[in-house]
């Protein structure tokens, strides 16, 4: 990642993918990001070719739940903290967006 | 102009677990009601944490050692990240570059339609579209499902149908899921796109909502033909970002584009921090491996070097269920005669009304075998009917309905005698061609009122009339 | 009764025991404190008065929190309390289940009289980025009290409560700590569970204690450890217990990495971690400098890049849907993170940026496996400076991640670490000491912390308020 340039394209790119509206105002995120991106070109400092990927710290496997029935919430409970709800089922009026 | 199909097909199969992928609410979503299943896992409340669901996971390697695949010694789970109001978390959990099993093969016809991955995966809630709005129901959200991604290898309809029926057929064996493609829990995503004159390829297209295998068929069909169609008047071919999706309308009977974003999706895969790997032992997979009942494949051949057919073989192997009964019966009696005699029943007879296979009854079969010289095959069809929805005993059944043929030879002889004085010309056709002897076996069979073994009775006659 | 407030868990678990006052004076005390202050500290988003008072009627003070009242980060669920994250975002959701730890202190009888507040979405390291104002410095309110768990740390500094919880991702319990003169004490990963706390960076989120004392600390983490099914990632043992105290560090190796000592650095602060360091020599211990230690520079690229591509990751169930305000609700720092985090992910960056930096994460934890071969605990500052004035922050995109550079590096690599007060600057702001310890090691930072304790008189300290 030599170029650290943030163009405009990649920014309205990448607030598309995360589902945000920058505001006009809020525009000077822009160059924030290709600050923060700047950052990170320190890491070529450091050799990692033959350093494997540590992704879970404390070296845990094999988790695994039993196939039981727990309790649920209820349904009143599940639907209670949403703005709209109509027939016991959750409701949205926005767009639908097919990027599956 | 050389047209050949390439097909590929995405397979999601529910499984059938009691809880489901990631959390303890119940798997069970059809037919319930809304929203009576979810707890903050599933639902995608802040601070919720996934725990992977251990037969979920032991029953994907089942499928994945089903299908000839290697299964990983460690796999991991990552996020898939993209909004839809369905997907609770924004992300949905899945594997990517170290499934649970791959390569593996689906032999079609002794075609070898190879597979690339049987992996681990949760399910969407479900959405319906009413005004304008989106009703949510997250009772589906977080049930756990196995995608099987074939090779584009499938080189026809007809044969993606084949692979779908059989991957269907064995997935039932195993016992892990119901696979019933109108209940949703198999769906079926071909994948085409088509070689025109060994040179050209036109560009894939996804197809989506196939609710039915004939769905499978006609789609693939529909979208060869358009491919063909679209490729002659634009000449376009397949390039890295020419990948289309498109639906299926049963109705109209045509595949049509869906609303696309510009530029790929980008799911920003991950490793799941939440969950650590999972790891299998040489010893666990065959532990797994020694669960897997014999294949329809290996019980086809099996009952083929019994005598049967092809045919036969393949519709006793058709269920689990179906094969295990078959087998329960020629237990009792290891001639191939019995065998073959067996399969005739459950296959005519007994196949063609939807039956309980709890119901059936082994030594119904032995004893009407034992006495088939005595009994009509009409006879022995219906015998075995009657019994199997009665429970009653079919020798009891024969003897109360006077189905029991007389093969004492005395008797038929006089019978036989009969109806060689009475039937002069047909006496004189049969010395001309002996296959005349059929209206005389008639004869006799009408003057016995049908009790006459026929076969005794065609013996003794050529016999008198030697 | 006045001053209750001002007790220390030990001492009021011993005032309730021996009867000398009530759980509903205690309660009292407390809530009227926050009364008086509050309003300019902001230290809390919701404070819990009748709830609180009630259960102070009934409650059995023979459990081990029995009656204590415990002021919450706004992060963790609580019941049917709304729970913010000190987002606009949330800012009608009344959580509808117990984080696990919740659920342990409630059942060793603590009782919960507010929510504290944070830098939005536990994002920063000043709680100047809350939706909800910033929360104050006890010890001067010009200046910031670190973040992101602020309003915990303001709120046991200023004698608001008695005990308090906070989370830390990196830095997040032991900052604002050093920051506000009191007690954080960050666990192994995985020794709290995190269920039910509002996923930040999912690899390393680490709730845990902040308190008056050491011991209060440690008491709160014995009642918060444990394994928790509903946590992949929490350790498989029981709850941890705190070891015998020692009498001196005789035999103990204490490391100190001279890269800790940036050009950032205060010069006040580098001579209270030296003056730290002498006591400890007093003490017994044997003290090593670290010449070799990776410089935290490549833990701030690390953090960065991790902490933001799982931030796009897990704020992304933030839909409006099911609960709480749609996505143009998060404030200007959520949005900030969340995007560098989906850029980190994009195809294209994810070999660069992301598996890089798990790979020198890898590096990270490989370089305190070898200091820990020379050495029993590393010490150190915990901040560069002592607490910042209000508006330090803004327009800072890199604020967080260049204060927390000294915690970043034990935090990437799953670390226990404490933050106790060893000195103060010349205006009166509180210094910290940082103690680290390998992995579950938290007996060793306890011992050295308490005898530090026992030995100085910086925690008795309190701001004139």
């Amino acid at each position: 990642m030599s170029d650290n340039l943030i163009t405009d394209a990649v920014f309205q790119h990448t607030a598309r993918l995360s589902r945000l509206e920058i505001k006009s105002e809020e525009s000077y995120i822009k160059d924030q990001l290709s600050q923060a991106a700047e950052y990170v070109e320190v890491l070529k400092e450091l050799n990692t070719d033959n350093v494997l990927p540590t992704y879970q710290v404390n070296h845990k496997s094999n988790v695994l739940r039993e196939d039981n029935i727990e309790s649920s919430f209820s349904q009143e409970l599940a639907l209670s903290q949403a703005e709209k709800t109509e027939n016991n089922y959750f409701k949205t009026t926005a767009t639908i967006n097919k990027n599956k | 102009m050389k047209i050949t199909p390439i097909i590929g097909i995405e397979v999601h199969v529910e499984l059938k677990t009691k809880s489901k992928m990631f959390c303890g609410c119940s798997a069970d979503h059809f037919h319930v009601e809304a929203n009576i299943h979810t707890c903050p896992v599933c639902l995608g409340l802040p601070g919720a944490l996934p725990v992977p669901n251990k037969v979920a996971c032991q029953w994907c390697v089942k499928l994945g050692l089903s299908l000839g695949c290697s299964i990983n010694e460690e796999s991991f789970f990552e996020r898939k990240n993209y909004f839809y109001p369905d997907l609770a978390k924004g992300y949905q959990i899945t594997q990517l570059q170290k499934p649970f099993a791959i390569n593996g093969r689906l032999n079609i016809d002794g075609h070898n339609i190879r597979i690339n991955r049987a992996h681990m995966e949760e399910d969407t809630g479900k959405s319906v579209h009413v005004d304008g709005s989106t009703l949510l129901d997250f009772n589906r959200s977080g049930v756990p499902l196995v995608e099987i991604v074939s090779e584009p290898d499938l080189i026809s309809a007809e044969e993606a149908k084949k692979y779908l029926n059989k991957l269907q057929q064995i997935i039932r064996y195993i016992g892990i899921s119901d696979a019933d493609i109108e209940k949703g829990s198999m769906r079926c995503e071909p994948t085409v796109n088509v070689c025109i004159d060994d040179q050209f390829y036109t560009p894939l297209a996804e197809i989506k909502n196939v609710a039915s295998l004939t769905g499978v068929m006609n789609a693939i069909n529909y979208e060869i033909k358009r491919q063909v169609d679209e490729y002659q008047s634009n000449k376009i071919t397949k390039n890295s970002t020419n990948k289309t999706t498109r639906g299926w309308d049963a109705d109209k009977n045509q595949t049509f584009l869906q609303r696309e974003k510009e530029g790929s999706a980008d799911y920003r895969y991950f490793p799941e921090p939440d969950i650590p790997p999972i790891t299998f032992t040489k010893e666990q997979i065959e532990e797994i491996r020694q669960t897997i009942p014999k294949l329809p494949d290996e019980k086809i051949a099996e009952y083929k070097l019994l005598g049967l057919s092809d045919y036969d073989a393949s519709q006793l192997a058709d269920t689990k269920e179906f094969a295990e009964i078959f087998e329960k019966i020629i237990s009792l009696d290891q001639s191939p005669e019995f065998a073959k005699f067996s399969a005739n029943l459950l296959i005519g007879p007994l196949k063609i009304i939807e039956i309980d296979i709890n119901k059936i009854n082994p030594d119904h079969f032995k004893e009407l075998f034992d006495k088939k010289s005595e009994l009509s095959s009409t006879a022995i069809k219906q015998l075995i009917l009657d019994s199997y929805q009665s429970g009653q005993d079919p020798l009891v059944l024969a003897k109360e309905q006077n189905l029991f043929q007389v093969s004492d030879t005395g008797a038929l002889e006089a019978f036989a005698k009969e109806v060689i004085e009475a039937n002069p010309k047909a006496v004189e056709d049969y010395r001309k061609n002996p296959l005349a002897i059929g209206f005389l076996v008639g004869q006799l069979m009408k003057i016995s009122k049908g009790s006459a073994n026929p076969q005794t009775g065609k013996e003794i006659l050529e016999k008198l009339l030697k | 009764m006045t001053d209750l407030n001002k007790l220390t868990l030990k001492e009021a678990r011993e005032g309730l025991k021996t009867k000398k006052f009530t759980p509903v004076d205690l309660v009292q005390s407390c809530l009227d404190r926050i009364k008086l202050l509050d309003v300019k500290l902001n230290s809390f988003v919701t404070v819990i008065s009748e709830e609180a008072l009630k259960q102070a009627k009934t409650v059995d003070i023979n459990l081990p929190l029995g009656g204590i009242p415990l002021a919450v980060k706004d992060n963790y669920l609580t019941k049917d309390i709304l729970t913010t994250a000190s987002s606009k975002l949330l800012d009608n959701y009344i959580a509808q289940y117990d984080a696990t730890t919740i659920k342990k202190l409630k059942n060793a009888g603590a009782i919960i009289i507010g929510k504290t507040n944070l830098d939005a979405w536990a994002h920063g390291s000043s709680t100047e980025t809350s939706d909800y104002g910033p929360t104050l410095n006890p010890w001067n309110l010009n200046h910031l009290p670190g973040g992101s768990s602020g309003g915990s740390a303001a709120a046991i500094a200023a004698d608001e409560t008695i005990i308090s919880v906070g989370s830390e991702t990196a830095g997040s319990i032991r900052q604002p700590a050093a920051w506000c003169g009191v007690v954080g004490f960050k666990p192994t990963y995985g020794r709290v569970s995190r269920y039910g706390i509002i996923a930040m960076k999912s690899s390393t989120d680490s709730p845990g204690p902040i308190c008056k004392t050491v011991d209060d600390a440690a008491t709160l983490l014995e009642i918060m450890s444990g394994h928790d099914p509903r946590d992949a990632t929490s350790i498989n043992e029981d709850t941890w217990k705190k070891p015998e105290i020692r009498q001196n560090l005789n035999g103990l190796k204490i490391g100190l990495p001279l890269s800790y000592f940036s050009p950032q650095t205060q010069p006040e602060v580098k001579e209270a971690i030296l003056k730290a360091v002498d006591i400890l020599k007093k003490l017994g211990a044997q003290i090593l400098e670290l010449p070799d230690v990776l410089d935290p520079k490549y833990s701030i690229a690390v953090y960065t890049i991790l902490q933001r591509s799982e931030v796009s990751s897990n704020l992304a169930r933030f839909d409006g849907i099911r609960y709480g305000h749609d996505r143009s609700y998060f404030g200007t720092e959520a949005k900030r993170r969340i995007m560098l985090g989906t850029y980190s992910l994009s195809a294209g960056y994810y070999d660069a940026y992301y598996l890089k930096a798990q790979k020198v994460r890898t590096l990270i934890c490989q370089d305190f496996d070898k200091q820990f071969q020379k050495v029993d605990a590393i010490i150190g500052p915990v901040s560069p400076t002592t607490a910042l004035k209000v508006g330090a922050s803004e327009g800072q995109a890199m604020f967080g991640e260049l204060q927390d550079m000294l915690v970043e590096p034990s935090s990437i690599a799953g670390l226990p670490g404490i933050s106790i007060p060893c000195a103060f600057d010349k205006t009166g702001l509180p210094i910290g000491l940082q103690i680290m310890a390998p992995q579950k090691r938290e007996d060793l930072v306890y011992q050295i912390a308490k005898l530090f304790e026992d030995n100085t008189d910086y925690h008795l300290q309190r701001p004139n308020l």
